[in-house]
């Protein structure tokens, strides 16, 4: 390699990071805002020039969102997870059981099929809101968790196009192989698939969990008792009869952002590695 | 038409049994409530009363009556062309940067993915606070570099920009979308190319995009879809107002559907709204065979 060459190898790389950085400071200084804002008081909030950092911490804005008066915010967290972990095991059994359908069991007209399953990715699901609220209040379903939860249980297509991908780039030796050792489809799907692409699995059981725990549309439409409520709805709730108490919707926000955050960073690595194999394309 | 073996059949019944819960997914979530929806659309409803059979009404009402339909649809319109080439753009030159070999490349990856790990409802509050006229940190910044104080949940324009915006900054999604068709283009492509003297640019125009175009295509498509269907961010930082300047489409259905209780009209609504998406997906699709390239397949 010549001299000339490895400058402009150098010269590239900090053109690189100076770009990461700049758009790294863009892009966190929003979240240190975020929670900063958390431990302002309501009159740090809306001081002119804005207060770049605060000492001490208003902590007590988080003891304050917490006991909040018009609705129970524990409650509603609480929902926030069951739902959540619920819809995560649904979305996780039902899009790897119909992933491993279109990708490892040969049959007539199995690739025209899948080509539907991208297609219904892009029907957007709002157009059918109204039509399956009045379905729901029809079965007496309003006003539980099972409209907010039973998608999930019925492979959604995104999730189910990732673990397909994923599936399709395992060698066929190793059904071959199974089912010489006698494996019947099930075990073959158990046993030898699904521990073949488990960062993808990972990869669908934090975008689940994300979707879910941040879901506010159909919360809305679904559910319309406090106690049941979701607590990405219930940050709406900090605007009272007069205004809306800032320093308690940015308590709650960062309380409601933390859990999320936490299993992020420490899945992180096999989760973008899982969506980076999984090599989502069409 | 051909005979199926005993092997062939057993097989379609192993795969269709696999799929069975996507099958039924589309048809009780999907494929049901979109057949309710235009028989609604043909009634007048208001879940009290019964319905009432009224026609085309609801459509005659929606082409000819309602001004409101065609300032909402021209506001998603202009929010979709301004948001998605943005968002492609965007997408493919950040997934190239995070795509380098440099150390720390993890971390920055792990920190551009993070904000669209903040919910929504939560991220469009902190915006909404950001952005406020008289106290918000962007104007405090903006008037820094000498610019005046920009009323940006005011008007059309300047919503439509702080949208956009927050989508951009919440888009990991489709960097790591991008970032995976990055990775599945072989390097040996590029040392081919570097080996022929072929500039950095050119290999931009002659192997990465063209490898992209189907990862392109797909956030093409999810994309435009995503424009149509705006709908918490605008609900929370400026409930279409003021004065409708943001009633986007889908708030607009909303409204109509939850506020006022005109199901039948909200339902015609979803149709028109399910009609337009499918003319642009055969559009897209149509012309994509022009510049979409798959592999060998």
């Amino acid at each position: 390699m010549n001299k000339k060459s490895m400058y402009g190898r150098t010269a590239r790389k900090i053109g690189c990071y100076a770009a990461l950085l700049i758009l790294a400071v863009i892009f966190m200084f929003p979240l240190y805002w975020f929670f900063l804002n958390s431990f302002k008081s309501y009159e740090q909030l809306f001081q002119f020039p804005p207060k770049f950092w605060v000492w001490p911490f208003r902590l007590v804005n988080y003891l304050e969102a917490y006991m909040y008066p018009a609705f129970d915010f524990g409650q509603m967290m609480k929902n926030s997870a069951i739902i959540t972990i619920t819809s995560v095991i649904g979305a996780v059994l039902s899009s790897s059981v119909v992933a491993f359908g279109f990708s490892r069991i040969r049959w007539r007209g199995r690739d025209q099929v899948f080509v539907l399953v991208i297609l219904t990715m892009i029907i957007p699901t709002e157009i059918v809101l109204t039509p399956l609220y009045l379905i729901y209040s029809k079965l007496g379903l309003l006003n539980t968790w099972f409209p907010v939860i039973a998608p999930f249980f019925f492979a959604k297509p995104f999730y189910t196009f990732m673990l397909r991908q994923s599936m399709m780039g395992i060698p066929v030796e190793m059904d071959e192989s199974a089912i010489v050792d006698g494996c019947n489809v099930w075990q073959r799907f158990t046993h030898i698939i699904l521990p073949q692409v488990k960062p993808t699995v990972l990869a669908v059981v934090i975008m689940a969990m994300q979707d879910q725990w941040n879901n506010y549309l159909e919360p809305l439409i679904f559910i319309n008792s406090n106690s049941k409520q979701t607590i990405s709805v219930g940050l709406t709730f900090f605007s009272g009869m007069n205004a809306t108490e800032w320093n308690l919707v940015f308590a709650g926000a960062v309380m409601v952002a933390l859990p999320i955050l936490i299993i992020f960073v420490f899945f992180q690595k096999y989760f973008i590695q899982g969506v980076v194999v999984s090599g989502v394309k069409g | 038409m051909k005979k199926y073996t005993v092997k062939e059949k057993r097989a379609i019944r192993q795969g269709l049994l696999f799929i069975s819960p996507w099958l039924a997914g589309v048809i009780g979530f999907t494929l049901i409530p979109l057949l309710l929806a235009f028989g609604i659309s043909l009634t007048d409803y208001n879940f009290l009363t019964k319905p009432r059979f009224v026609g085309l009404e609801n459509y005659i009402t929606m082409f000819a009556k309602d001004p409101l339909i065609w300032k909402s649809l021209g506001i998603t319109f202009l929010y979709a062309i301004i948001s998605v080439p943005l968002q492609l753009v965007f997408g493919f030159l950040l997934a190239n940067l995070l795509n380098q070999k440099l150390k720390g490349i993890v971390a920055f990856r792990t920190l551009f993915y993070a904000p669209c790990l903040v919910a929504v409802v939560s991220s469009t509050l902190l915006w909404k606070q950001m952005l406020e006229t008289e106290f918000g940190i962007i104007n405090y910044l903006l008037g820094l570099i000498g610019i005046g104080k920009v009323s940006w949940l005011g008007q059309t324009g300047t919503i439509i920009a702080s949208v956009v915006f927050i989508s951009l900054w919440q888009s990991g999604k489709m960097i790591i979308i991008n970032l995976s068709g990055l990775q599945a283009i072989p390097t040996a492509y590029y040392e081919a190319a570097d080996l022929d003297g072929c500039s950095r640019w050119r290999q931009v125009f002659y192997i990465t995009l063209p490898m992209m175009s189907p990862t392109i295509f797909m956030n093409l498509l999810i994309g435009l879809i995503g424009a149509f269907k705006t709908f918490t961010q605008i609900k929370i930082l400026t409930d279409g107002g003021p004065s409708n300047a943001s009633l986007v489409y889908m708030l607009y259905i909303y409204k109509t559907a939850f506020t006022n209780y005109k199901l039948g009209y909200a339902n015609a609504m979803s149709i028109l709204l399910f009609v337009i998406v499918g003319i642009l997906t055969v559009f897209v699709f149509r012309t994509s065979n022009k510049w979409v390239h798959y592999g060998s397949e």
